[in-house]
């Protein structure tokens, strides 16, 4: 799944680091969220938008469930 | 955080308990392989497994003991025991069940050492196979996810 982490965390000058102990796991488990290998939990991705002050939608790209749910994919 | 630093207060005494039964275990191993004519192949692996196992406890209580200490340690041993990917990794492998049949056939290949040689050559083989799985399936998933 797409999303705008790196982004996010680039404009607030961020480090995978930092964020990772804000929310609770491993950096790893950051760069594999942004590098679109891992999805995360529905936990994990409130913690990380309420991190930006941000929703869960402006952060993760739902484009392609919303394809499933509409017959596209 | 309190929760996990019991957890590992817990841990650590059993540790503690683990480690007596150990020593007796491997006195008790060496005395009766000697009486009995055991081979020295069961007797190798028999006092070899456990003093693996002794050492991975040593560096287990070592880690434990500095994150009691610390709260950033405490923090980190915390995320990266329950870090999600790293579940998620461990459920696709079969984490806890693979680590049961592992437990279960180091115990059986342990015991069989006194009892017959080919079948503890057979359970020892099993042992080597189903660790060498888990280890592979670790390191792909790592790698994919």
């Amino acid at each position: 799944m797409k999303t705008k982490i790196q982004e996010l965390r680039k404009k607030n000058k961020i480090s995978q680091e930092e964020l990772a102990l804000a929310v609770g796991v491993t950096r790893q488990t950051i760069t594999s969220i942004e590098c679109e290998k891992y999805t995360a939990s529905l936990e994990l991705a409130y913690k990380i938008a309420k991190y930006f002050n941000s929703t869960i939608e402006d952060i993760f790209d739902f484009s392609e469930v919303e394809g499933v749910w509409n017959g596209k994919i | 955080m309190e929760k996990f630093r019991t957890a590992l207060q817990k841990r650590l005494r059993l540790a503690g308990v683990y480690n007596g039964v150990l020593i007796v275990f491997i006195i008790t191993g060496i005395a009766v392989g000697t009486r009995n004519s055991v081979p020295d192949l069961m007797i190798g692996f028999n006092t070899g497994f456990c003093i693996g196992i002794q050492l991975v406890m040593i560096y287990n209580i070592s880690k434990y003991i500095a994150a009691l200490k610390s709260d950033e340690k405490l923090t980190a041993l915390y995320i990266a025991e329950n870090d999600e990917r790293n579940r998620f990794i461990e459920a696709q492998i079969g984490g806890k069940g693979i680590n049961v049949i592992l437990g279960a056939l180091a115990l059986g290949t342990a015991i069989s050492g006194f009892i017959n040689s080919v079948v503890f050559i057979t359970m020892l083989c099993a042992l080597m196979f189903s660790t060498l799985v888990k280890v592979v399936l670790k390191l792909y998933y790592n790698k994919k996810v």
